[in-house]
């Protein structure tokens, strides 16, 4: 019993060591759980869907939780995320620190819950709430662009250039300068569109400048190209004495060329020629034209939109002014005309002047005539027949003659003929004397129509005739007398070189010159021309050429073969050319050699 | 230190057990306990969540104890002895609500043993009065274990445990009824003084159990 006792005292001994106290649980709070959804406001500032970061920027933020404590925030930047201080209110962002590109950055708030509950309080409950931006990021240094030229397959100039990596890109603003174009500025803002197609340029000096703008009104990179491309280089060629022909290698650009006359006319105008061909203008009329070169979608070229340049042609030599008539002495090989007042000498095989002889008045009434056998010269001027000896031009013999002089002419018996006013005068060349004056009593008053008129004395000194369109008459100058008169019209006479008693006549309408005898004008033969305007001008006294024009071109027969051989195109301007060595001198002034077109 | 006190118990009961005028006693009884340095520590606490909104449900109230005791007649009215004593209480940090539960228990215990001297200053019939005086050590444990549940979350616990001893001196008054066959029953009212012990033990002493003591229980003496 008494053991028992000790071991109840042993079990409650160690019992009581056991035991600990019992805690109360009674603190329970019953409140109510948050709403599940609740807005938040969350800002960047400055605002905007798309931050773009392009130099150290702060961005703040704004938050508006609306009461509920912010237990933290993030911002997380393409998936990095960036420890952010709230209690600071806004965030750096410096641009180096990222690879140039886009990102997503993602503004994360968490928030209490406000229910003052144990999750509450230790974090476990809350809202979170998010909003994205879409931030470009780009720091990268600016390269130059490289500009490239080349022609669309349309035949415009297209400038191509790098399209730039730069996440910052706004525009492309070009300005392009062609040589004739406005300036243009143009704004692409396709990053994507990096060329530029200006149809406005189509040669000359030209350059564009590329600038690649950026969203923050900077730039990053500025480039330019210039280029000099060539305009085309019309040649104008004769084809013959048909046509004259402008030819050029076509511009690489689509572009218009237009040719004008010096009136201003437009002749030709085109965008795909590369030729064409107009009238051959003719022996000493010169043509001029202006080739202009533009853009082709410019209508109307001018001289400040478009490249142009100057054209003249003229077919033979300039010689003198003031629509000279010409003589020639076989003998000495000799030109002569006048410059104003003086007395020219030309070496007709250099066409260079060789002597010259002051002679007043000349230039009012200059005419010039030489026989076949000597070296003499007449010359007519305003009150005086000057008879010189030869080319050297000395001292001459002055006959007064006070008449303006429609024909000279120097027989070969030492006789010279001038037709005045109702009058042919025969003077002695040595002497000065007048030998005989005929009066004819059909004289052409309007004479000074050379399409209407022609006298001719004969190589032997012993006849002279008159062909007009009121008819024909012919004199002996032994007598002075009428031998052979008619009423058919005439253009023009001519008296045959190597034969005096033969005559050259042209009819008035007529296709055909007559060749008739001079004595009893007994019809020789007809040559029949291309037109029925044949002004007989004269017979070459080296080659026996016959020169004939119809004021729209001029024809040489040779007599000895009796055929055409050569023409050439002319003007009425041209009223009285000479063919002297089978040279053509002209009223216009000019010259031409004809030995190479001869058509023997 | 409860598995120390439990072994050097039977060793030392055996003795007493087969002496002459011996008295073993068993006593439970109802303590105070001033544990300032532990409600500051709980008050502590429940300022650091102040927000939370907690609530101190328990905050080491005074609870049950008990006792045990060997001591011989050195005479018919002076009793020497050795004696045991088991004290436990807590702190409680609480609350709970939809969302969980905050818990922060701090349950503390001591083991206390020292020697102690009975006087019987009067006897009559069956009841003897004494004043007794006790000394000794107090050894202390102590855990702190926090606890926080989210529902449907996940939840945590956190355990910490200290020691501190202490020495205590403990005068008190008591009467004990004679039952017979060796048995008695004894009350006694006193009050424990504990002082640190650091200059003995090296020991920090913050756990002071200062109180009263309010014992009954029963004796067999043989």
């Amino acid at each position: 019993m008494r053991a028992h006792y000790l071991f109840l005292i042993l079990f409650l001994s160690i019992f009581a060591a056991s035991c600990e106290y019992p805690f109360s649980n009674d603190n329970f709070v019953d409140i109510e759980p948050p709403s599940g959804n609740k807005i938040f406001q969350l800002n960047l500032i400055p605002q905007g869907d798309t931050i773009y970061v392009y130099k150290p920027t702060t961005l703040k933020i704004d938050i508006n939780s609306f009461g509920l404590e912010v237990r933290y925030a993030t911002i997380e930047i393409g998936g990095s995320v960036h420890k952010y201080n709230y209690g600071e209110g806004s965030i750096s962002l410096y641009p180096w620190s990222y690879p140039p590109g886009a990102y997503e950055l993602k503004l994360s708030i968490v928030t209490r819950s406000g229910s003052g509950s144990i999750a509450d309080y230790f974090g476990a409950e809350g809202y979170m709430a998010e909003r994205k931006w879409t931030i470009v990021i780009d720091n990268e240094e600016p390269k130059p662009l490289k500009i490239t030229k080349s022609i669309t397959p349309e035949g415009f100039l297209k400038l191509s250039w790098d399209k730039p990596k730069h996440y910052r890109f706004s525009a492309y603003q070009l300005q392009c300068n062609g040589g004739y174009s406005k300036q243009q500025t143009v704004t692409i803002t396709d990053i994507n569109q990096n060329f530029y197609v200006d149809s406005t340029y189509f040669g000359g000096n030209g350059a564009c400048s590329v600038v690649v703008r950026t969203k923050d009104n900077d730039f990053i990179s500025r480039s330019s190209l210039s280029y000099n491309d060539s305009f085309p280089d019309p040649k104008l060629e004769a084809e013959g004495f048909d046509s004259l022909r402008f030819h050029w290698t076509p511009s690489p650009y689509k572009a218009n060329y237009a040719f004008q006359d010096n009136s201003g006319n437009l002749i030709y105008k085109t965008s795909n020629d590369s030729s064409f061909a107009l009238a051959h203008p003719g022996f000493g009329n010169r043509v001029e034209f202006y080739f202009f070169f533009g853009a082709y979608n410019n209508p109307s070229l001018t001289f400040t939109n478009s490249y142009s340049k100057y054209y003249s042609y003229e077919f033979g030599n300039w010689l003198v002014n003031n629509w000279p008539e010409f003589g020639y002495n076989l003998i000495d090989k000799t030109l002569y005309t006048n410059e104003y007042n003086y007395v020219l000498a030309y070496d007709v095989m250099s066409v260079k002047e060789i002597n010259r002889f002051f002679l007043k008045d000349l230039v009012h009434d200059a005419k010039y005539a030489c026989p076949i056998s000597t070296t003499q010269l007449a010359v007519q001027s305003f009150g005086f027949i000057s008879v010189f000896e030869d080319k050297k031009l000395g001292s001459p013999l002055k006959i007064p003659y006070n008449s303006s002089s429609h024909y000279l002419f120097f027989a070969e018996n030492g006789k010279i003929g001038s037709a005045s006013f109702n009058k042919f005068d025969v003077f002695d060349a040595y002497t000065g004397k007048l030998d005989i004056s005929i009066h004819i009593s059909d004289y052409p008053y309007y004479a000074f129509n050379p399409k209407m008129y022609s006298f001719a004395m004969s190589g032997d000194g012993k006849y002279f005739c008159v062909a007009a369109n009121s008819g024909f008459q012919m004199y002996r100058i032994a007598d002075g007398s009428l031998i052979y008169k008619n009423s058919n019209p005439y253009t023009s006479v001519l008296f045959d070189i190597e034969n005096p008693s033969v005559i050259y006549l042209s009819p008035s309408d007529s296709k055909f010159i007559e060749v008739r005898n001079a004595e009893d004008f007994s019809l020789i033969k007809k040559i029949e021309t291309s037109g029925t305007l044949n002004m007989l001008q004269n017979i070459d006294p080296e080659t026996n050429n016959l020169l004939i024009t119809d004021y729209k071109k001029m024809y040489v027969y040779d007599l000895a073969n009796a055929k055409f051989v050569f023409s050439i195109g002319t003007n009425s301007v041209n009223t009285n050319p000479k063919l002297f060595n089978n040279i053509i001198f002209g009223s216009n002034g000019y010259y031409l050699q004809i030995s190479n077109y001869l058509e023997i | 230190m409860k598995r120390a006190l439990s072994i050097i118990l039977i060793m030392v009961i055996p003795t007493f057990i087969f002496a002459q005028n011996y008295r073993l006693s068993l006593q439970a009884g109802y303590g105070t306990y001033s544990l300032g340095n532990m409600r500051a520590a709980l008050g502590d606490a429940w300022n650091y969540h102040a927000g939370l909104g907690i609530k101190k449900v328990d905050d080491f109230p005074g609870f049950l104890n008990y006792s045990a005791t060997a001591e011989m007649y050195l005479s018919s009215m002076h009793l020497l002895g050795i004696n045991y004593a088991y004290y436990f209480t807590g702190g409680h940090n609480y609350k709970r609500d939809y969302s969980g539960e905050y818990s922060l228990k701090i349950p503390v215990n001591a083991s206390r043993i020292g020697i102690q001297y009975k006087f019987i200053f009067l006897s009559k019939d069956r009841l003897k009065y004494f004043a007794q005086a006790r000394g000794g050590f107090v050894f202390s444990n102590m855990k702190t274990i926090e606890h926080i549940a989210i529902n449907n979350v996940d939840s945590v616990s956190n355990t910490q445990k200290d020691t501190s001893s202490t020495l205590f001196l403990e005068p008190s008054l008591g009467l004990s009824y004679n039952l017979g066959n060796g048995f008695s029953l004894d009350s006694s009212i006193g009050w424990q003084f504990d002082i640190t012990s650091e200059f003995l033990t090296k020991k920090y002493s913050y756990m002071y159990w200062t109180g009263l003591r309010l014992l009954v229980g029963i004796a067999y003496e043989f």
